[in-house]
């Protein structure tokens, strides 16, 4: 059963009920409470597709969003409650849904050490994982929400995981964010995109969230099969360029920009050592999606013509 | 000509544990004691593989590495030497090894 499944009203009470409703993602079930009613819609809209699990499961994440008085009484606020703590401060009630995502992550991103997690778009197509790691502003986002449109399965657009001692990576899909310009750049790429509601003054910006294509959903049990690693560059006007980089280059920016390989240590050495063992690594620069899609469809459909 | 200080040998802190993996001509290091991953190149990987195994002052570490690489042992070579030295010593990798204090 999905949230697609419930009505607008049962949505509503589910996610206001005391024990709030409990999403699959991917291996992790989150019980989200939200008692800020505008945000239902948004919530059932982005995670239509999101498998509702069992009201008894444990939960690996238990996030509350409730209303807060500001100092002013005029204002509106805010707050997360996670894991029964009010683990960050209140914030304006406009930015709740951007909010929300961001919880989410910090959850997924913070919690989980029984699991590797790197800083990285993942996407899969013909049996084959690619990742999408690179610098805010890179573009990773914007090309990965591009990809997932074109028919890559999307596994995260934040998030490449895996189990130590494996190398597969484990899908969590979820909303794709959107910042600021790549909104727009979407919407015109894909005008059939579902695309939630904007927010604007957030600190990054003005962020929207693409909703997950259906398949990436059906198949959130299946991992894939890391081959690629590839560093996106968006560079307005520039022709779509594949070159070569450096493994080692690669295992450190990783490891810099993983979310666990301090607290995992030797044994994320061991791990990230086999994903950059598993893969061929890139760097892409881009100024037209469809250029870039191209060029990643005939590296994975072994073109070696693809690199230059 | 020897430049002061390329006399002082130096020595791998004790109980350091390193893992290595390479790629191309390229070398990770992972200090499992203090959980930091280093880029290092050929001539680096060389010098700090050659500390792991004994004392050195900088003047014999140029020249193993030298013959080892097949590269010129010059001035050059002992300068970048000593500062990468210097850096392994400040990350608290390698020490002098006639230190008495």
């Amino acid at each position: 059963m999905t949230l697609a499944d419930l009505s607008g009203e049962e949505l509503s009470a589910r996610l206001s009920s005391r024990n709030g409703l409990a999403l699959q993602l991917g291996p992790f079930i989150l019980r989200l409470q939200v008692a800020l009613h505008e945000l239902h819609p948004a919530v059932g809209l982005l995670y239509a597709e999101h498998e509702i699990a069992h009201d008894e499961s444990i939960c690996d994440f238990w996030v509350r969003l409730i209303p807060r008085p500001g100092l002013a009484p005029w204002t509106k606020r805010a707050r997360f409650v996670i894991d029964d703590c009010p683990t960050f401060d209140p914030f304006a009630r406009a930015l709740a849904l951007p909010m929300l995502e961001w919880a989410i992550n910090w959850c997924t991103f913070s919690r989980p050490h029984q699991f590797f997690m790197l800083h990285s778009a993942v996407l899969e197509k013909h049996h084959q994982g690619i990742l999408l790691p690179g610098p805010p502003g890179a573009g990773k986002s914007t090309l990965c929400a591009a990809l997932a449109l074109r028919g890559w399965r999307l596994l995260s657009d934040e998030l490449a995981m895996t189990r130590p001692g494996h190398i597969d990576l484990i899908p969590v899909p979820r909303p794709i964010g959107l910042k600021n310009a790549s909104i727009d750049v979407i919407r015109a790429f894909e005008p059939g995109a579902i695309i939630g509601p904007v927010t604007t003054g957030t600190r990054k910006g003005t962020v929207a969230h693409l909703k997950p294509p259906r398949a990436a959903l059906h198949q959130a049990q299946q991992p894939a099969r890391p081959r690629w690693i590839v560093f996106p560059a968006f560079k307005a006007g520039a022709a779509a360029t594949l070159e070569p980089a450096s493994k080692a280059q690669t295992f450190l920016w990783l490891a810099n920009d993983a979310f666990n390989f301090h607290v995992l240590g030797e044994t994320a050495f061991d791990a990230l050592s086999e994903l950059i063992d598993a893969c061929d690594c890139y760097e892409l620069t881009y100024g037209d999606l469809d250029e870039a899609i191209t060029r990643l469809n005939a590296l994975i459909d072994g073109d070696g013509s693809s690199a230059t | 000509m020897m430049m002061q200080g390329y006399e002082q040998r130096w020595k791998i802190a004790d109980q350091l544990r390193l893992r290595w993996r390479s790629w191309q001509d390229e070398y990770i290091v992972y200090n499992c004691n203090s959980g930091d991953t280093h880029l290092l190149n050929p001539i680096a990987a060389e010098a700090l593989k050659n500390l792991q195994q004994a004392p050195h002052s900088i003047e014999d570490l140029s020249q193993v590495v030298g013959d080892k690489l097949d590269i010129a042992v010059d001035q050059t070579l002992q300068q970048n030497l000593h500062r990468f030295v210097l850096k392994l010593a400040h990350l608290g990798l390698v020490y002098p090894a006639d230190d008495t204090r």
